[in-house]
């Protein structure tokens, strides 16, 4: 097995893009990733593409061979990935996995989701496919209702209260000011988090990531070729996956993922790294318990304390642990499928110093949590600054 | 029927490949009977709700369905304002995941005023005689 190294990035504004298609998102940003990197097109073995739903969204299946076709890179072996919101996480998975055994020498890790083609109800609807069809969606369970669930159950487990939610959703908004690529350029306050119409109680509109459009790029090659490209080079220190029931009711505890503490701590191990030693995090906050349970789940607050700390400004850009300093999917927009990616483009960047105004100073090492479904598949990564 | 027997309409112990990949269509005919069944390790005895093809406490594939008590206490619940266009017309509405007497859980509509809900309120299953499968399950207070 070989270490590897991420060298090059790239994204597209996140928003309702318009009349676009994802494969010409992902080329975008594949292109900047490439430009990044200073790889050429012909060095590029293999293509991976997290999407979710381009079935639903565009009408069009078999996605991931329209990016070497949009590239220009015919005849290049491309993947589509599919783990609802952990397809993006999942396609840098595979990516590292392709260069760490050898088969592959430069891989691009690519995600997308064209999402605004269709009404909400309908969005909702194909999101909703990602839980049990049979025991949940079928009676109408949404992916703002299976949160919802999980919420309410904090709530009456820990005390956690609408303004601990609201105040991940204004800390996110907070973020997002200083990513030009962000969906939303605006700051909100919690009372208009709590005050906003309610989507399933007791989540309203403004804890709930939006509908986006966008797409995401990252160059992945063995560790020992960092220096023959331009890109500076981010190690990674390790990844780690985990799986849980579809249905939400199959799982005895509802206040938290055992897939979050499975991947986290598997990928912590696999480092031989500490929570502690996490400069800098980017967690999948679909909705904004999501964050709450992922910071307690990751192991970087006790259980319960994930609501109470974001409050207290914890988790801020100038917090003791900054927790989605792109914005979260919260704020700088949820294309599902290049979320995951999104996450991994905005660490590395961290890590070489290249965030632009909201640069962390001294990050070091930092991680992401990628989640799929109501938490039935979990992604982790854990990256170092390179040399 | 006393719950916890065989339901012999569906019972296949003869043939477990057969139940295996039955599971589900196990769970269906029930419930579009008005029952509500799991599946019973025939190894370490845990019925699991819905009905599973592989044990989870042991592993065992030798299972049988049984219908199980269709009363349970509700763990927590949402209303949803914003629906798929099935259920459009019928936002908001309530779902819920209770928690029956044998400890499976199953997530339900719920037919109860949303001031009314609270933690481990004694609820037990109805079912839409206006629906097909799984979509018929609904929670009403027995409280
Ligand atoms: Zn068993």
């Amino acid at each position: 097995m070989r270490d590897v190294a991420i060298i090059g990035t790239g994204m597209t504004k996140f928003g309702n893009l318009g009349r676009v298609t994802s494969r010409e998102l992902v080329t975008s940003a594949a292109l900047e990733a490439m430009n990044d990197a200073g790889v050429e097109r012909g060095d590029i073995d293999a293509v991976y593409l997290g999407e979710l739903s381009g079935d639903i969204f565009e009408h069009q299946m078999h996605a991931a061979p329209g990016i070497p076709d949009y590239l220009g890179l015919e005849n290049t072996p491309s993947t589509r990935v599919e783990a609802a919101c952990a397809s993006g996480g999942l396609s840098v998975m595979h990516s590292i996995m392709a260069v760490a055994g050898g088969f592959y020498d430069v891989v691009l890790a690519t995600g997308a989701e064209k999402m605004t083609n269709l009404p909400t109800a309908h969005v909702t609807e194909a999101l909703s496919m990602c839980a049990d069809d049979i025991y949940e969606v079928s009676l109408g369970v949404t992916f703002p209702g299976a949160f919802a669930m999980m919420a309410r159950a904090h709530e009456m487990e820990y005390g956690t209260t609408p303004e601990m939610r609201a105040a991940v959703a204004v800390k996110n908004h907070k973020n997002a000011m200083d990513n030009p690529n962000a969906q939303f350029h605006k700051e909100i306050t919690i009372e208009k988090v709590v005050n906003s119409i309610m989507v399933a109680d007791p989540l309203t509109l403004y804890d709930c990531s939006p509908i986006t459009d966008g797409a995401a790029a990252v160059v992945v090659v063995p560790w020992e070729d960092r220096h023959k490209y331009e890109g500076p080079a981010v190690k990674v220190r390790s990844f780690a996956q985990a799986s849980d029931t579809m249905s939400l009711h199959d799982r005895p505890v509802l206040t938290g993922f055992k897939t979050t503490q499975i991947a986290a701590r598997n990928a912590f191990e696999r480092a031989q790294l500490q929570p502690k030693d996490i400069d800098i995090v980017e967690v999948h906050d679909c909705f904004t318990i999501a964050e709450i349970m992922a910071i307690e789940d990751m192991g970087f607050f006790k259980k319960g304390e994930g609501g109470k700390v974001t409050l207290d400004g914890v988790t801020a850009r100038d917090g003791q642990i900054p927790v989605n300093v792109s914005g979260g999917l919260k704020a700088k927009g949820h294309p599902i499928g290049a979320s995951g990616v999104a996450q991994v483009v905005e660490i590395t960047n961290q890590l070489r110093d290249r965030a632009g105004p909201r640069q962390v100073p001294d990050v070091n090492i930092g991680m992401t949590q990628n989640l799929g479904g109501s938490g039935s598949t979990i992604v982790c990564h854990i990256l170092e600054r390179g040399d | 029927m006393e719950v916890g027997q065989p339901l012999s309409v569906i019972f296949w112990r003869e043939v477990t490949k057969i139940q295996i990949e039955h599971v589900v269509e196990a769970y269906e005919k029930a419930i579009n009977e008005d029952k509500i069944v799991g599946t019973k390790c025939l190894e370490c005895k845990h019925v699991a709700v819905p009905p599973r093809p592989i044990c989870r406490k042991c592993g065992s594939s030798d299972i049988e369905i049984v219908e199980v008590d269709p009363n349970g206490e509700l763990i927590t619940w949402t209303v949803i304002f914003v629906g798929p266009p099935t259920y459009e017309d019928r936002a908001p509405y309530i779902v819920g995941i209770v928690e029956l007497e044998n400890g499976e859980r199953l997530t339900g509509l719920v037919d109860i005023p949303a001031n009314e809900l609270k933690y481990k309120m004694k609820v037990s299953a109805t079912f839409d005689p206006e629906v097909k499968n799984a979509a018929r399950l609904i929670w009403k207070s027995s409280e």
